[in-house]
């Protein structure tokens, strides 16, 4: 069976480390990009299976990316939104822009990949 | 003359190349350790990356993983190692490991925090606890409590009274966030001062626990620390420990007015009611802002008992918030005992207002007859309202009726009993006591149980005191009661007192008109209730300051000028001037209330006697008939001359000396064609006013 691509958007490269080393080891090929704008020249390329970004990133931000996926790509790939300003407000706009999930750092790796796992199947069945 | 110094050229250059040299040497410096810094990072970021693999390795090796994974797990470790003798390598893994730990939860963080103490990093913050710097010694402690190094509590626990106040407050933290006992250790042994940011982080750090059993807090009520005490009633108040109520009660007490405000929270909170005494036994000796404190107390935990103590406060109390303060209490153990005064205006500024616009009463013409009216009978049922109407006119009927009738038609009142119905008599006897009731309970009083009354009445005066007589007079002065004359008749014959006896007379001969009957006083009663509704109904209506003299009134500066104004108003007032005499004879002086309310009653007889004539003129006929029309005309020109008579002696009255008269009276003399004295006499231009010594000049200039 051919491994799901997943796409990474994370600007602390710690964090993206550890949690593409977490997401390889359930046998996805994660692809790491620093900021937004990369993930948008990699979107114009190539569509991952599902998205995995920061919603705090240099030049553009995860909702606008959810946003250019939604709207401009017409995509419907899942999206899985994590961010440390969790409020109520943030992600109310994530999930009213079409994001799939939204995780409240401090994340749990194990958590992350139940979710991401979750909306592969979904969007499989669908 | 001054020369300037001399300065060798060759120093000159000497400095310059100096300095040149120091500032080539500084951009050198800058250059260089910027690269330096730049580099270190570079190769800091480089190692990060390098390591970010292997720590993830570290995180998530688990037993089950492949025997290549395995493998490689065993590689790494030893690896590693060899680097850890590196303390370079160790700062880079800790700065990891400390980042990391912020952007991990749940099973991989408590692996991170394993990890860090495997790779024996704690090492080397324990040796941050013995530098003399106190920054590092406060990034040890907090290392230390990041990485949740539970064995590292006795050594930061040693902190807690250090001198350096932030390595204080670090180790205060990591104490607490260490181990669930820290608080305890923390309460018992800390000998400094606990801020409140302090506090509300150390509060932060118990909410974090999970599971958390609080100890019992009043336990440190009785610490010499005063911080540990508030500290302590904080978190009372936090985790709902009400078993503390008397130490709690006691530290109102305290001397410490931080201290006294806190505990009066916790009793507000807790609701304490047996703190009222101690609240109310040290309200005196504290401060204003002890006093708020403790009032919000006393408003929470009182009750009526204690609204006098309240209103004492309130109206006592120099300080305005205090007072405010001990209203508020008031209002919240008495919903709306207090209510706002300041600035209101009254009732009646409203009605002269309002009323007008709304049309809510019908506006009848001047010149509507009343018998134009129309009266129709209606056999409807009368609502609940009229019916109550209804019984408190028989109320006043029968009153009146029994006084003013003989004792022997009182008898006569009761229709005539047949012998036949005798043995109705005995059932009705025996239905007497609860018709009695029934009716004292209607306000309908019983013929027959007015003579007793009026006994017991007497009897009841005998036996009260020289005071309580005094106290009847004076409500007999104010109210009508319906066993006054009799009452007033007992009084004036067997009063020893003489002052008493005679004020009985003056009280009897002011109200025996109104309780003789004959046609004179009924037709003055008439007269005087006319003028009573006409007062009345024009005070409703009718603003003070719609009449055109009470601005004058207002700028008038001397009491003399004040009584002219009023004895105009005689001549032209009307219902306006009635509105502003009343609100005169109501809140002037003696000396301008007794002008204002001769003036007000001379006003409204006319009034009265104006509206009688529009009355009979319609009454008498049509208006085609000209000897009526004639007969009106010569009443209304006597009524004219009439009113004009009773003013003038009013005015006589008022000031016998002053023959001018006022100007509007010249205006109405004019158009009833009447010639006045001052006309008669062509001396006198009948005018009320001075001419100003300007306009004289003028006058002159111009002849």
């Amino acid at each position: 069976m051919k491994p799901k691509n997943l796409l990474l958007a994370e600007d602390d490269p710690m964090l993206a480390s550890l949690l593409k080393f977490r997401l390889e080891k359930e046998g996805y090929t994660v692809t790491l990009m620093p900021d937004g704008k990369a993930v948008k020249e990699c979107l114009t390329t190539t569509l991952p299976d599902a998205i995995i970004s920061d919603v705090m990133m240099p030049y553009f931000s995860g909702i606008e990316l959810v946003d250019y996926l939604r709207n401009e790509l017409n995509s419907k790939i899942p999206i899985i939104l994590i961010s440390t300003a969790s409020n109520e407000e943030n992600i109310i706009n994530a999930l009213k822009m079409g994001a799939n999930d939204f995780l409240a750092k401090p994340i749990s790796p194990t958590e992350l990949l139940i979710r991401v796992n979750r909306e592969i199947e979904r969007q499989q069945i669908s | 003359m001054i020369k300037p110094p001399k300065i060798h050229t060759d120093l000159l250059w000497d400095l310059t190349v100096l300095f040149l040299g120091l500032a080539v040497l500084y951009f050198v410096a800058i250059f260089f350790f910027r690269n330096k810094a730049s580099r270190l990072f570079r190769k800091r970021r480089a190692k990060r990356k390098e390591l970010a693999p292997i720590i993830s390795n570290f995180l998530f090796h688990c037993s089950s993983d492949p025997k290549e994974a395995q493998k490689e797990y065993v590689e790494l470790k030893i690896g590693i190692r060899e680097y850890l003798a590196d303390n370079y390598f160790r700062k880079i893994l800790s700065d990891i490991l400390f980042d990391l730990q912020k952007d991990v939860a749940g099973d991989t963080r408590q692996r991170l925090f394993k990890l860090f103490v495997q790779l024996g990093l704690h090492h080397d913050s324990y040796k941050k606890l013995k530098s003399w710097r106190w920054d590092v010694v406060a990034q040890g402690i907090l290392e230390l409590a990041q990485m949740e190094v539970s064995h590292s509590f006795q050594y930061v626990a040693k902190f807690i009274n250090d001198k350096r106040g932030i390595v204080r407050k670090q180790a205060e933290l990591a104490v607490v966030y260490l181990k669930v006992e820290g608080i305890d250790y923390l309460l018992d042994n800390t000998n400094y001062n606990l801020s409140e940011w302090q506090q509300l982080k150390l509060m932060e750090s118990l909410e974090s626990i999970t599971d958390y059993n609080p100890p019992k807090f009043k336990t440190w009520l009785i610490s010499e620390n005063k911080d540990v005490v508030l500290f302590s009633l904080r978190l009372i108040k936090q985790y709902n420990q009400n078993d503390a109520m008397e130490s709690i009660i006691s530290l109102v007490k305290h001397k410490d007015n931080d201290i006294k405000i806190a505990a009066a929270n916790c009793i507000q909170y807790f609701h304490f009611k047996e703190a009222m005494e101690t609240l109310k036994l040290v309200f005196a000796q504290c401060n204003p802002i002890v006093q708020l404190h403790l009032l919000d107390a006393m408003g929470a935990i009182g009750n009526k008992e204690d609204l006098g103590f309240l209103r004492n406060i309130a109206n006592t109390s120099p300080n305005f918030s205090v007072a405010n303060r001990a209203n508020r209490a008031i209002n919240i153990i008495q919903p709306d005992a207090v209510l706002p005064s300041k600035d209101i205006m009254e009732d009646a500024d409203f009605v002269a207002e309002e009323i007008p616009e709304n049309n809510a009463i019908p506006v009848v013409d001047q010149e509507q007859h009343f018998e134009d009216l129309e009266v129709t009978e209606t056999n409807d049922t009368p609502s609940v309202e009229e019916e109550t109407v209804e019984i408190e006119e028989i109320e006043i009927y029968d009153l009146v009726e029994v006084h003013t009738q003989p004792k022997e038609d009182k008898k006569e009142v009761r229709p005539p009993v047949d012998e036949e119905e005798n043995h109705e008599l005995e059932i009705l006897e025996l239905e007497a006591d609860l018709e009695r009731s029934l009716h004292f309970s209607l306000g309908l009083v019983p013929v027959d149980s007015i003579e007793e009354d009026e006994v017991q009445a007497d009897k009841s005066y005998a036996e009260m005191s020289q005071k309580s007589r005094e106290q009847l007079l004076d409500e007999m002065t104010e109210n009508d009661t319906p066993n006054e004359p009799q009452l007033l008749e007992f009084m004036m014959e067997h009063e020893e007192d003489p002052e008493l006896r005679f004020r009985a007379f003056n009280i009897l001969k002011n109200k025996v008109p109104k309780v003789e009957g004959s046609e004179t006083v009924d037709k003055e009663k008439e007269k005087e209730t006319a003028e009573e509704v006409l007062v009345t109904n024009t005070v409703c209506t009718i603003s003070p300051k719609c009449s055109v003299f009470y601005a004058l009134f207002e700028h008038a500066s001397d009491l003399d000028s004040k009584r002219i104004l009023i004895k105009e108003t005689i001549a032209i007032g009307d219902e306006k001037e009635i509105a502003f005499l009343n609100h005169l004879a109501q809140t002037e002086g003696d000396i301008i209330k007794d002008a204002a309310s001769k003036a007000l009653k001379t006003i409204c007889e006319r009034l009265v006697k104006e509206k009688d004539v529009p009355k009979t003129k319609v009454s008498v006929g049509t208006l085609d008939d000209v000897d009526a029309i004639v007969d009106d005309i010569l009443d209304t020109e006597a009524l004219a001359e009439e009113t004009l008579a009773i003013s003038h002696t009013n005015e006589e009255d008022l000031n016998p000396t002053d023959e001018r008269i006022p100007l509007e009276l010249c205006f109405i003399y004019d158009e009833l064609g009447i010639l006045y004295e001052g006309q008669k006499k062509k001396e006198d231009l009948g005018l009320n006013f001075e001419l100003s010594q300007e306009y004289m000049y003028n006058l002159k200039e111009r002849e």
